[in-house]
């Protein structure tokens, strides 16, 4: 309607100025109050042909579409009129009073301005019932479809079941598209980002559904479902979703050509940037109070059942315990439980598996299988295990106990097949280095009580070597006395013998052979003991033989004086037996002695 | 020969016979442990302290006092009590352990200069007993040469006077070695040429007087060796090889 106007007023203007030629520059805007983001139209107006349009810089708007050139003629009375129009389609990028213009042409060498436009721009969304005559089906009636805002057609919620949590508790986020214009591309440009949250993506579905706010009807469909986790306390940002949508729209621009208009032109494409408000959410601390001590942070509603495989078995055998936790809650997020198996168990890391659907919030189950294996054979018992976790709901912490088990474990063969031999050995875990303990017994002597070069030592060094010394001296005494004895006998010896000889020699001159005899014999034989050192008892002649033979006498001198010894016997006891002279016998004597003498050594 | 029996077996029971007070200080010393498994620091560092004050001393003593301030975080005099525990038990690994863990507390981290490696085998070998032990392994390797020699003049068998007499030889020069080895771990122990910084912060200076030029920093906990005395001030000398002089009273004695 106003436009309709416009162009009338400017008919009139014409008409009326025509003759003058006044030129005029108009600017114009389809709303002087708009929200931010908010199309609307601003155009210039010339009502005649002028050239070097500028137009002021629209820096504080987007333009959505444009510029959008139409220029007239008509002739009216013989006299000819012409008129031009620049329209844009801009929104508002912030609130405030924004001015737009002036916008400046040339006119026969002469510049004329166009007014200023003063634009009332306010918060996005709060002008929704200002509009609400734009309804869809008036829309429709009238060609602006172009000049909807963006905030009224299209809108994304982010819905959240529950503002407050606690820590671990599950919370269902739902974004939700509103719409009162035709979609045809939507696009989602940023998925929002939960920090400090286990997110699980959930099923959506795709039906469109009329809903009636304040008295419109919009169709919503669901973008996007999660189900987050928190997993820290305080305030959780949901941040917003933003997405592209491409909505189709009649044109109020007039199609080129038949064609155009009839492949469905007269349509034109408006482009909407959507987002969501960002939602804060309280997480909240699990209550310390009541808390169980094995409790390990799992949050929902949960039971547990456990079985075992075989009860009865045999050594080497292997059995399963099978505990499978089910509810809803954060079950990725379970722990296996600790269960303190027989120390004669061969255990190892049970086996997880999950069973999770997240279509109507995060539920399902998590297995948990242990293997054991018993190598002694006996009645063992498996203590109960506790699950505890917290109910948000109940806002309480809830215990369930396991079944115990007892298992019968008979002897089996002798021979363990399937034993392994690697059981989980690991390397010592050097937790942390620190000093080692103190010593408790201990001996406490003097301070600066040094042994070097106190009296104690040096009496320690002393003594020895002086008993050594000691040792020395008695020793060399000894041998010295030993030495005298031998020497002074072996020199007597000699004596002994010659004074015999003497005797002998006497008795040999007076012819008497008898004590010539024992003369000769005695010498002998003193001679051989007292050089031999052997005692007047010992003297056989054996004796002297060996000893002779040790001091390494020739045989030969030792047959001389074993045969002359036994020449003097058998004279001595049987005289007519034994011829031979005396003299013979007396030098044979003498020789012998002196043999003796150089051999003995 | 028995006399000399007789003067060892005196001798080495010499040794076994306790001081007069060693029975209080043992009672002292359990209440000191008790106080510390009690992790009662403060006051097992104080009956530690009474019974070295009262003039007796073990290692088992210093390496639980160096423990005591260890929990207490006081580096410095956790090593000071560790080196002087190490100078009695040289070989104990629960004091070379802790004394280990303690150095690596302190901040000075000294490159140790390069040794020729007769000097590392020097101090291994001094490192291996403290002077006590190679005060008696002396008189021991004497006693034990002194017999080899008697039975090399005693025996007759050739073979036997032959092995007496060379591996008494051996042994009298061991005594000799050992005795030298006593007389240098005497000395050491006895003037003390190492000291441990105890100031949090001490500067060495290049001469003896508070004016002079400031050479390098040490933080408390440092080994040095005390090669010089001028006065209260002392050259010392850190494992890297700087010498410098410093204040006596930044440091003590082990």
């Amino acid at each position: 309607m106003k436009k309709n106007f416009t162009i009338l007023l400017f008919i009139i203007c014409f008409s009326l100025f025509s003759s003058g030629e006044a030129q005029t520059l108009v600017a114009e805007a389809s709303k002087s109050r708009v929200a931010v983001g908010e199309p609307f139209q601003i155009s210039f107006s010339l009502n005649t042909s002028g050239t070097n349009l500028k137009i002021a810089h629209l820096n504080e708007f987007d333009i959505f579409q444009g510029p959008y050139n139409s220029s007239s003629t008509s002739v009216i009375n013989g006299s000819v009129s012409q008129s031009y129009t620049l329209t844009y389609v801009v929104g508002a990028k912030k609130e405030g009073k924004l001015n737009i213009g002036p916008a400046t042409v040339t006119v026969n060498g002469v510049t004329i301005q166009s007014n200023i436009l003063i634009i009332d721009v306010t918060k996005g969304g709060t002008n929704n019932n200002n509009n609400n005559n734009n309804t869809p089906s008036s829309a429709n009636n009238q060609n602006t479809t172009s000049e909807k805002p963006a905030g009224d057609n299209v809108y994304i919620t982010t819905q959240v079941n529950k503002r407050k949590a606690y820590i671990g508790e599950e919370i269902t986020v739902l974004y939700k598209i509103y719409t009162r214009v035709d979609i045809t591309q939507f696009a989602v440009s940023k998925i929002p980002s939960v920090d400090g949250c286990y997110v699980q993506d959930g099923k959506i579905s795709n039906a469109q559904v009329t809903e009636n706010i304040d008295g419109v009807n919009y169709i919503t469909g669901e973008i996007k479902k999660s189900y987050i986790i928190p997993q820290r306390t305080g305030k959780i940002i949901i941040d917003p979703l933003e997405a592209e949508c491409v909505s189709r729209q009649q044109s109020n621009k007039r199609p080129r050509d038949i064609f155009e208009q009839f492949f469905g032109g007269g349509y034109e494409e408006v482009k909407y940037s959507i987002k969501s408000k960002p939602v804060t959410i309280d997480v909240l601390p699990l209550p310390e109070e009541n808390k169980p001590a094995d409790f390990t942070g799992t949050v929902g509603n949960y039971s547990l059942k456990a079985s075992l495989s075989r009860n009865d078995l045999k050594t080497n055998d292997a059995t399963n315990l099978t505990v499978v936790i089910s509810g809803k809650g954060n079950i990725k997020l379970i722990e296996p439980l600790k269960i303190n198996f027989p120390e004669e168990f061969e255990t190892y890391d049970p086996k997880t598996s999950e069973n999770i659907s997240s279509d109507n919030g995060i539920s399902g189950s998590k297995t948990f299988d242990y293997l054991i294996i018993p190598r002694h054979e006996g009645k063992y018992k498996i203590d109960k295990i506790n699950f505890s976790y917290f109910d948000p709901e109940k806002k309480q912490y809830v215990t369930i106990p396991s079944p115990e088990f007892t298992i019968n474990v008979a002897k089996g063969d002798d021979t363990p097949a399937n034993v392994y031999s690697s059981r989980n050995k690991e390397d010592v875990k050097i937790l942390a280095n620190d000093i080692r303990y103190i010593k408790s017994a201990t001996p406490l002597v003097e301070k600066n009580n040094y042994f070097f070069g106190s009296i104690m030592f040096y009496t320690g060094i002393v003594t020895p070597l002086l008993a050594f010394i000691l040792f020395i001296i008695i020793r060399r005494k000894n041998i010295e006395d030993n030495k005298d004895s031998v020497v002074v006998k072996s020199r007597k010896a000699t004596k002994l013998a010659r004074k015999k000889l003497i005797n002998a020699e006497q008795y040999l001159k007076t012819n008497n052979k008898e004590r010539f005899y024992i003369e000769i014999s005695q010498a002998l034989y003193g001679y051989v003991g007292d050089k031999l050192n052997i005692s007047v008892a010992d003297l056989a002649k054996e004796t002297i033989s060996i000893t002779l033979k040790e001091k390494r006498v020739s045989d030969d001198t030792i047959q001389q004086l074993l045969t002359t010894l036994n020449n003097c016997e058998y004279a001595r006891y049987a005289p007519g037996a034994v011829s031979g002279d005396l003299n013979g016998i007396y030098n044979n004597t003498v020789e012998l002695i002196t043999k003796l003498e150089n051999e003995i050594s | 020969m028995k006399s000399v029996k007789l003067f060892v077996s005196l001798f080495l029971l010499s040794f076994l016979s306790l001081p007069i007070n060693a029975n209080e200080g043992k009672l002292a010393f359990e209440n000191a442990n008790a106080a510390y498994a009690k992790k009662d620091f403060d006051n097992a560092i104080l009956l530690y302290g009474n019974i070295l004050k009262s003039n007796l001393e073990s290692a088992a003593l210093y390496y639980n006092l160096g423990n005591a301030y260890y929990q207490k975080n006081e580096f410095a005099k956790a090593i000071l009590n560790y080196e002087r525990a190490k100078k009695i038990a040289p070989t104990d690994s629960d004091i070379l352990n802790n004394l280990n863990l303690a150095n690596q507390k302190i901040e000075d981290k000294l490159e140790v200069a390069p040794e020729f490696f007769l000097l590392q085998w020097k101090n291994l070998l001094l490192n291996l007993m403290n002077e006590k032990a190679w005060s008696i392994t002396c008189i021991l390797l004497l006693c034990f040469a002194c017999l080899l020699f008697a039975g090399y003049f005693i025996s007759k068998n050739i073979l036997i006077k032959q092995i007496a007499f060379y591996s008494g030889t051996v042994l009298g020069a061991l005594f000799i070695t050992t005795f030298f080895i006593a007389k240098h771990a005497y000395f050491t122990s006895k003037n003390g040429t190492e000291a441990i910084i105890l100031s949090s912060v001490a500067a060495v200076n290049a001469s003896p007087s508070e004016n002079g030029k400031k050479l390098f920093i040490l933080h408390a906990g440092s080994k040095v060796s005390i090669t010089k005395q001028d006065e209260n001030w002392f050259e010392i000398t850190i494992s890297n090889g700087n010498v410098g002089w410093i204040k006596e009273d930044q440091l003590e004695k082990i």
